[in-house]
């Protein structure tokens, strides 16, 4: 269950985003969320609602983007791949770039100014 | 279409952002010193310690030049084991987090004597799961996956196959009585990783053990 020290980690980088834009809170998180990042995306949800209570984004609504794995090859192919065969399945090359769906990304914050 | 009191910001760091920037640190530092760092992943019981201990006991260089840090949720008995094969070991206890991260290391690493040292070992909480995204700042991952878990571990736990440098499957000793189709599982784990290396041993007799050397000696340099 490591989804809590992720949690943590997003709030400190929520927590220092608000600050630095002086915001009052946070209405909404979107998170991208690799297939292969390690993460259960309904475990870290519940893990958010937890972690959240008492800081800047107690109010927040969470959203989560499932990202799958993209690929590109020297053949020039470019997308996904067949189940968790990490192979170009257009030629069949092992020597592919992994260009996303490995990891878990801060994409979007909607904050709350002053008046 | 921001309302007057409402901003939309883009970050795109990464989650493992802050954890990442202190793994960075600690390979700086252990590049400066020209120490190779390897973090050993498993399951709970998939051999590691005694991986560590049979990489010892194979050892054909100076004990002094090891160091080993073990992470587990409690007790100091895996560092009392590599202590009493005469290398140097600190325990990291965890608690109750499943993994290591790269602050506990960075801490762990100040208690430990490293000058002569040239290959650190950092045995990692034993999990098939958590563990596989936190960087360490070490240089080479070991993935042990044991024969009495099933050759359809690294089917079902891909991200931490993804991971490792070099897959070791531990405790081959025990093929004759488990129904482990090594082949099948060769096959998977080398198409959820071509590139991974992927070694046999037995601690029973240091099969394999040699080669796993050779295999870390070729990456560190
Ligand atoms: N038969 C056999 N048993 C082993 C081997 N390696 C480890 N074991 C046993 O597996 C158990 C767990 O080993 P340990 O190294 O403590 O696992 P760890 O939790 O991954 O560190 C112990 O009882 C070991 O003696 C092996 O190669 N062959
Ligand atoms: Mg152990
Ligand atoms: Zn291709």
């Amino acid at each position: 269950m490591h989804e809590f020290s992720v949690v943590s980690a997003l709030l400190d980088l929520v927590t220092e985003d608000a600050r630095k834009h002086k915001a009052t809170g946070v209405t909404t998180i979107t998170v991208k969320v690799g297939v292969m990042s390690g993460i259960e995306p309904e475990l870290f949800e519940e893990a958010f609602h937890v972690c959240k209570r008492g800081t800047v984004a107690e109010t927040a609504a969470l959203e989560l983007i499932r990202q799958p794995i993209e690929i590109s090859c020297p053949c020039g192919y470019q997308g996904g791949i067949e189940g968790f065969s990490f192979r170009c399945p257009k030629c069949g090359e092992t020597t592919i770039r992994v260009s996303d769906g490995e990891d878990m990304i801060l994409q979007r914050l909607e904050l709350e100014l002053p008046d | 279409m921001d309302k007057d009191n409402s901003k939309a910001v883009e970050d795109m760091r990464s989650l493992l952002h802050k954890n990442d920037e202190v793994a960075a640190q600690t390979r700086k530092w252990l590049d400066s010193r020209q120490i190779f760092g390897i973090n050993l992943m498993g399951s709970p019981g998939s051999g590691k310690t005694t991986l560590l201990e049979s990489l010892i006991d194979c050892y054909q260089g100076d004990l002094a030049e090891l160091a080993v840090l073990e992470g587990d949720l409690e007790t100091n008995r895996d560092a009392d084991r590599i202590a009493g094969k005469g290398v140097q070991a600190e325990q990291i206890c965890t608690g109750s987090v499943c993994h290591l991260s790269a602050s506990m290391v960075a801490e762990a690493l100040e208690k430990l004597s490293l000058p002569g040292v040239n290959t650190l070992f950092i045995e990692n909480v034993g999990n098939l799961v958590c563990p596989s995204k936190f960087a360490l700042g070490t240089h080479l991952n070991i993935v042990a996956v044991s024969v009495p878990e099933g050759d359809d571990k690294p089917i079902k736990y891909p991200v931490m196959i993804r991971t490792a440098d070099i897959v070791v499957i531990t405790k081959t000793d025990l093929l004759p009585y488990f129904n482990f189709n090594l082949e099948r599982c060769r096959r998977e784990i080398q198409e959820i990783n071509p590139q991974a290396i992927i070694l046999e041993t037995a601690a029973t007799n240091a099969t394999g053990i040699e080669e796993l050397w050779r295999c870390i000696g070729e990456r560190s340099c």
